[in-house]
C-alpha cells in the first residue's frame, strides 16, 4: 500500500484525465484572436494589431473591421486569413524588460527594487522574477532577476541610473532594460505560480539537486506534497529552478476552526520578496 | 501578504475594450485549465481539440458580459466549458447522463481497463467509488481538473473553508482506510503462511 503523502499523487493519477488535453497552439490561439478580434478590434487601435508587421494580412483584417462585414461572415474570413498569413507575434511597444544580474558576491535588495521600480514606474502589472543558476563548471550560483513592467511610463535608459544611485549593491552590477515588444513566453503569464528561492546547490545531478533544493524546503516548514520543483539543465551548462509552492491548510482537525487562506496568490511584488 | 485581486479580470477589461494583448494573454492563460477540463469529458483528442475551440468561441461572444463582481475569469471561463460539454453530448443524444459528465464522475475506464488497471490506482479506484457523490465531485475538481479551492467553493456555491475542510476530511478518510486495508491483507498473508 502506498505511504501517506503519495494518496494525493494517486488521486491524481486516477482522475488523469482521458485524453491528452490539447496543447497551445498557436493556429488554435490564432483562430479565438480572429474571433475576438472580429467583435472587439477597433481600426487603428491597439486591437486590431500591429500596425507594421509582416504581410499584408493585418491591413485585410482592419479593412474586414472597417467595413463592418457581417459577423458570421467577417469571422469567417479573419479566421481563414488569419491562419494563413497573419503571424504569431506582433511588433508592440508593450513595455519595459529590467534585467538585473549583481556582482559577485552581492545580494540582491529584490523586493526593495521592485518596489522602486514600480512606483516609478506606474506601471500597471509588473513580473518580477529571481532565479538561481548554476553555471557549467560549478561555482557559485548566479542570481538574476527579471522585471517586467506592463503599462508604464519609463523611457529607454532612464531606471538603469536611478536604480545605481537608489541602491550601492547595484553599483557593479549588470543592468539590462529592453522594450518589450511581441509576444509574451508562456512561463510570465504564469507568474503567479512560480516562486524562486535563495539556495545553494553544490550538486551536479539533477535528482541531486532537486533533492537537496526539497530538503532546504523542508527545513523551512514546506511538505512533499505542497510543493513541486523544477530542475533542468539548459543547454549553455547553466541550470534552472522553478518551485512552485501550494500550502495546505494545516489546522483541519476534527473539531477545526475555519483556518486561514492555504493558497497564495503571488503578485509581482508578494511574500517572495518580503 | 496575499493578493486577493484576480488579475485575469482586468485583461478581460482590457480585451473588451479592443486589447489584443489582453486577449492573447487571457486565452494562453486559460487554455490549459479548459483544455484539461474538457479532457478529463471527453472520449477523443479530436473531440477535444472541437470542444476547447467551442469553449474560447463562448469566451469571446460573452466576454463583455463577464462580471468581476460575480466571481473570478477561471471559474467563469469552467462554467462556460461545462455547458460546451452538456451541449457536445446532448448534440450527441448521447444515453449516459449529462450531469456526470460533466461533473467528471464519468467511470474513466471500462470493465475490460479494470481488469489490467494499473494495481496504483486500483484501490483508490475501489475506495473513491465507496464515497458519496459530492465528495467524489469535489475529488475530481481538484485532483482530476486541478481546481483551486476557491474555484470549486465559486462554483459548487460552497463556502472556500467548506471546500478545504470536506476535502481535507476525504483525503484523511482515504488514508486512513486504505491502512486498513493494508493490515488486513498484512494479516491475511501471515495466516496464509
Amino acid at each position: 500500500m502506498p505511504s501517506d503523502p503519495s494518496t494525493k499523487e494517486l488521486l491524481r493519477e486516477l482522475h488523469a484525465p482521458r485524453v491528452d488535453p490539447p496543447p497551445l497552439r498557436p493556429s488554435a490561439e490564432q483562430a479565438a484572436v480572429s474571433a475576438w478580434a472580429a467583435r472587439y478590434a477597433q481600426p487603428g487601435g491597439a486591437g486590431a494589431g500591429a500596425k507594421e508587421t509582416r504581410g499584408g494580412g493585418v491591413g485585410l483584417l482592419a479593412l474586414l473591421v472597417s467595413h463592418r462585414v457581417a459577423l458570421a461572415f467577417g469571422a469567417l474570413m479573419v479566421a481563414i486569413v488569419g491562419a494563413c498569413v497573419l503571424p504569431t507575434s506582433y511588433d508592440i511597444p508593450l513595455g519595459l524588460s529590467v534585467e538585473i544580474r549583481p556582482a559577485d558576491g552581492e545580494r540582491l535588495p529584490a523586493s526593495e527594487i521592485a518596489r522602486y521600480v514600480r512606483e516609478r514606474s506606474d506601471a500597471a502589472e509588473v513580473d518580477v522574477l529571481v532565479r538561481e543558476q548554476v553555471q557549467a563548471g560549478g561555482g557559485e550560483p548566479q542570481t538574476l532577476m527579471q522585471i517586467r513592467l506592463w503599462d508604464q511610463g519609463l523611457a529607454l535608459g532612464e531606471i538603469e541610473p536611478e536604480l545605481r544611485e537608489q541602491f550601492p549593491a547595484l553599483a557593479d552590477a549588470e543592468i539590462v532594460e529592453t522594450a518589450l515588444e511581441g509576444e509574451i513566453d508562456t512561463i510570465w503569464a504564469r507568474r503567479l505560480a512560480h516562486r524562486a528561492f535563495r539556495v545553494s546547490l553544490r550538486e551536479a545531478d539533477l535528482e541531486e539537486a532537486r533533492a537537496q533544493l526539497l530538503a532546504d524546503l523542508h527545513s523551512r516548514g514546506f511538505k512533499d506534497e505542497e510543493v513541486v520543483v523544477k530542475v533542468r539543465d539548459l543547454e549553455d551548462g547553466g541550470r534552472e529552478i522553478e518551485v512552485e509552492v501550494e500550502v495546505e491548510d494545516r489546522s483541519l482537525g476534527e473539531g477545526d476552526q475555519a483556518g486561514p487562506p492555504a493558497e497564495l496568490e503571488l503578485d509581482g511584488i508578494g511574500p517572495g520578496f518580503d | 501578504m496575499l493578493a486577493m485581486r484576480d488579475p485575469l479580470a482586468r485583461w478581460v477589461r482590457k480585451a473588451v475594450a479592443g486589447d489584443r494583448r489582453a486577449f492573447t494573454r487571457l486565452y494562453r492563460e486559460l487554455q490549459p485549465l479548459v483544455a484539461r477540463y474538457v479532457a478529463r469529458r471527453v472520449d477523443s483528442a479530436a473531440d477535444a481539440e472541437e470542444l476547447v475551440a467551442d469553449v474560447f468561441r463562448r469566451v469571446v461572444e460573452h466576454l463583455a458580459d463577464f462580471d468581476p463582481a460575480r466571481g473570478s475569469v477561471r471559474a467563469w471561463a469552467l462554467r462556460i466549458a461545462r455547458n460546451a460539454v452538456i451541449d457536445h453530448y446532448r448534440t450527441r443524444k448521447s444515453a449516459v447522463a449529462l450531469e456526470v459528465i460533466a461533473d467528471g464522475l464519468r467511470e474513466t475506464t471500462g470493465p475490460l481497463d479494470h481488469m489490467i488497471a494499473d494495481e496504483r490506482t486500483a484501490w483508490v479506484r475501489a475506495l473513491v467509488a465507496e464515497c458519496p457523490t459530492e465528495t467524489r465531485q469535489l475529488l475530481a475538481m481538484r485532483y482530476g481538473d486541478g481546481l483551486r479551492h476557491a474555484e470549486i467553493a465559486e462554483l459548487l456555491g460552497l463556502r472556500e473553508s467548506a471546500v478545504r475542510k470536506r476535502i481535507s476530511r476525504a483525503v484523511r478518510e482515504l488514508r486512513a482506510r486504505s491502512r486498513m486495508l493494508e493490515d488486513e491483507q498484512k494479516a491475511e498473508v501471515s495466516h496464509a503462511l
